[in-house]
């Protein structure tokens, strides 16, 4: 089932991959320092690109709980959940940081944050999920 | 693999694909999003930011949700 749903993903992304590349040429976050600050704008686009990533994993627990997804699913849910509860935490810490303008936590956070996008996006592909990259 | 097994297979495939639908038209609301917002650069609205951090705190609740 693994292979259907990536199989299904592979056909979606044929859609929703052209998205995914506008996503990334539309905005090029860069890397946070200092010098290029974590405004509260630039915050929200990381935030809308990491949801947009998210849709997909969403798209997995549905399938999970409708039963359409493969016979791993929960663990492999189960896997990947300790990343995003985490993110959640580095998010509003982000939030706080960027809306403040303490520039030098909003970097640190940042950069934690991008570390553990692709910690996740690892352990989603292990799943079968591909959430692709943050723009 | 036989006929069985590839009809089993294209059965579980189509009836995963209204979630796969609407994670590709949920992505294509996020892209527009981070669009608007690229747009609008640093005079992005509060309201906009706002909408923008509900969703994914939203998204983030249910997928975090036990399962």
């Amino acid at each position: 089932m693994r292979k259907v749903f990536a199989a299904a993903c592979l056909a979606l992304a044929l859609g929703g991959c052209a998205q995914l590349q506008a996503l990334g040429t539309a905005v090029k976050l860069g890397t946070a320092s200092v010098s290029n600050p974590v405004t509260p704008a630039r915050e929200a686009q990381i935030e809308a690109g990491f949801d947009a990533a998210l849709q997909l994993l969403l798209a997995y627990r549905r399938a999970c709980i409708a039963g359409t997804a493969d016979v791993h699913c929960r663990d492999n849910i189960a896997k990947i959940q300790p990343y995003t509860k985490q993110a959640k935490v580095l998010i509003g810490q982000l939030r706080h940081f960027a809306d403040s303008n303490d520039q030098v936590n909003a970097v640190v956070v940042f950069n934690q944050l991008s570390a553990l996008y692709s910690d996740m996006k690892a352990t989603a592909a292990i799943a079968g999920v591909n959430v692709g990259e943050l723009p | 693999m036989n006929a069985d097994e590839i009809l089993k297979l294209v059965g579980l495939a189509v009836s995963a694909l209204p979630a796969l639908v609407e994670a590709g038209i949920n992505i294509a609301d996020r892209v527009s999003k981070i669009k608007e917002l690229a747009d609008a650069g640093a005079n992005a609205t509060p309201e906009q930011i706002k909408t923008v951090r509900d969703q994914l705190d939203a998204d983030l609740d249910e997928f975090d949700a036990p399962i």
